[in-house]
């Protein structure tokens, strides 16, 4: 669990640094392992590590551009991802690679870009 | 004043929701805030989950009750006399009073600075299974605002979760967004207490209160989606037949509200926007109907779809996962882009079954109503019961993590 999270985590700000290129992207929540399945299976142990990082440039927001950048950069490194249409100001990425996952969020009201990951479920 | 607060509790008690949280309301408004501040303090358990008094306030009395429980439990710890479930309560608490996480902000100088984001509780009970409800966000300003309310064996350690399931649903939705975590319950913990319908029935009045204690604070226009999750949605359709105050419904995985309700005009609360659920295929809860029809067979109710190109959704573990259009529909509901929620074709049990090549709904609505689902339950709920105490937590850890805890929080008290 522990090297699925330390990869997640070091693609997230990878990916982030090049989106962003003059901006230190910053892990704002890594809680370690939880267990997404509580309904039946909850009382085992956690299954899966979730990831967010943020980055964005307050001063020359472009959402667009920027899961485009992500996209590119996402490709670069192996995965498989998609920029989706955007939808009433919002721009996203859905990437996978070998069971993670990835989304990257902008959005027009917002300078922030946010990039969330999950890693596979360890049984 | 702490005997205005305890006459003012007493009057409201059993009073309408809203005319009792508009009496608290009221009573907080016309305090000084250093007043009301103090009286936070010295009356924390009173003031922590007074729906109608300020958030802020009730933040700040939360947090002391955590505090407090927290050196209780670090005490017996210390003295070699805590039970494994205290050890297991105290790493929970050393995580509750630990920031939610961080975000990014602009100082008035326009520069980029990291902000750390406290956790923010409307409630906390510490002590047996425990109680919470969590707030993400800014309540006075947000413009949307999703209460999710999650279903069984959520007690406060695997609440944890839902944390993050709520921080991704306000990623999903976008800026001017909150978010609550509802476990203002007893969760039923595992399948005997499950197949009743008792916490949900206990559960609908305080959720009531509670949307009308959001519906004070809330800016004017901010819209209110209350999402319940598997027997969270047994535990929002029953709050929703009381008169539950919000503006969309989302239903997930719901085992069904009652045997005499079979459409959502039965159970619509009025000037509801949006009644919508989603039960993916292989839902196993939804199908069985353990506690009366699916609400996805409802003629009148909007069945979002849970499947993309991409993801596709099996089972009932899975209406939030990322990327899914399950999760996408969500963010849409909650932010109010109503008119791009995709719509799921109205497939039945049956036809859901035959594609995943089983056909076992129909078998499995029929187990799920009869008699021998309770010595199955029980045999699950003790096979459960076995995976907890394999996982519990060494002495060594729970002080360690407290201690951890404490240095990142300040000195002790």
């Amino acid at each position: 669990m522990t090297g699925e999270r330390e990869f997640l985590r070091s693609e997230l700000l990878a990916v982030a640094e090049a989106v962003v290129p003059d901006q230190r992207p910053v892990v704002t929540h890594d809680p370690g392992p939880v267990n997404p399945g509580v309904l039946f299976d909850g009382r085992g142990t956690a299954t899966v590590s979730r990831v967010t990082i943020e980055t964005g440039n307050p001063k020359a927001p472009d959402p667009a551009a920027a899961v485009d950048a992500a996209a590119a950069a996402l490709r670069a490194r192996g995965w498989t991802a998609d920029v989706l249409p955007p939808e009433s100001g919002h721009y996203r990425v859905a990437a996978t690679r070998d069971g993670f996952d990835i989304a990257v969020h902008a959005w027009s009201a917002d300078w922030r870009i946010t990039f969330t990951g999950e890693t596979p479920v360890v049984s | 004043m702490s005997e205005d607060l305890d006459a003012l509790i007493l009057r409201v008690r059993d009073l309408p929701h809203d005319r009792a949280v508009g009496e608290v309301d009221a009573f907080f408004t016309a305090l000084p805030s250093e007043v009301a501040t103090a009286l936070a303090e010295s009356r924390p358990e009173q003031v922590g989950p007074l729906e109608g008094a300020p958030p802020e306030l009730r933040y700040r009395a939360n947090r002391l009750i955590l505090e407090s429980a927290q050196q209780r439990l670090h005490a017996l710890v210390e003295s070699r006399d805590a039970t494994l479930a205290q050890r297991r309560r105290l790493l929970t608490l050393n995580e509750m009073l630990e920031p939610a996480r961080k975000r990014l902000d602009v100082d008035a100088d326009g520069k980029r600075v990291e902000v750390d984001v406290p956790r923010q509780f409307l409630l906390v009970e510490t002590e047996g299974q425990g109680r919470m409800i969590e707030v993400q966000g800014d309540l006075r300003t947000a413009r949307n605002i999703a209460v999710l309310v999650p279903g069984m064996n959520n007690d406060l350690e695997r609440v944890r979760s839902q944390s993050v399931r709520a921080k991704e649903i306000g990623e999903e939705a976008g800026p001017g967004t909150a978010t609550v975590v509802w476990l203002g319950y007893h969760a039923p913990l595992g399948l005997t207490e499950g197949r009743s319908t008792k916490s949900a029935r206990e559960a609908a009045p305080l959720l009531c209160r509670s949307l009308e204690g959001i519906a004070v604070v809330k800016a004017p226009g901010a819209k209110v989606t209350l999402i319940g999750n598997s027997y969270g949605a047994q535990a929002v359709s029953r709050a929703m037949l009381e008169g539950a105050r919000a503006h969309r419904y989302l239903l997930t995985g719901s085992p069904g509200v009652d045997p005499s309700i079979t459409s959502g005009a039965q159970m619509t609360p009025p000037g509801t926007e949006l009644f919508a659920v989603a039960r993916s295929r292989g839902d196993y809860v939804s199908y069985a109907e353990q506690h009366g029809p699916d609400p996805a067979t409802f003629p009148d109710v909007v069945r979002i779809e849970t499947d993309n190109s991409q993801i596709q959704i099996t089972g009932h573990m899975g209406y939030f996962n990322k990327n899914s259009e399950s999760m996408t529909n969500v963010g849409r509901i909650v932010r109010g882009d109503l008119d791009a929620v995709t719509l799921a074709a109205r497939t039945t049990p049956a036809e859901e079954s035959r594609l995943l090549g089983t056909s076992w709904a129909g078998p499995l609505r029929t187990l799920g109503q009869s008699k021998a689902a309770v010595p199955i339950s029980k045999v699950f709920d003790g096979l459960a019961r076995l995976r907890t105490v394999a996982s519990t937590p060494s002495r060594k850890t729970v002080l360690d993590s407290t201690r951890r805890s404490r240095t990142q929080e300040g000195p002790e008290r």
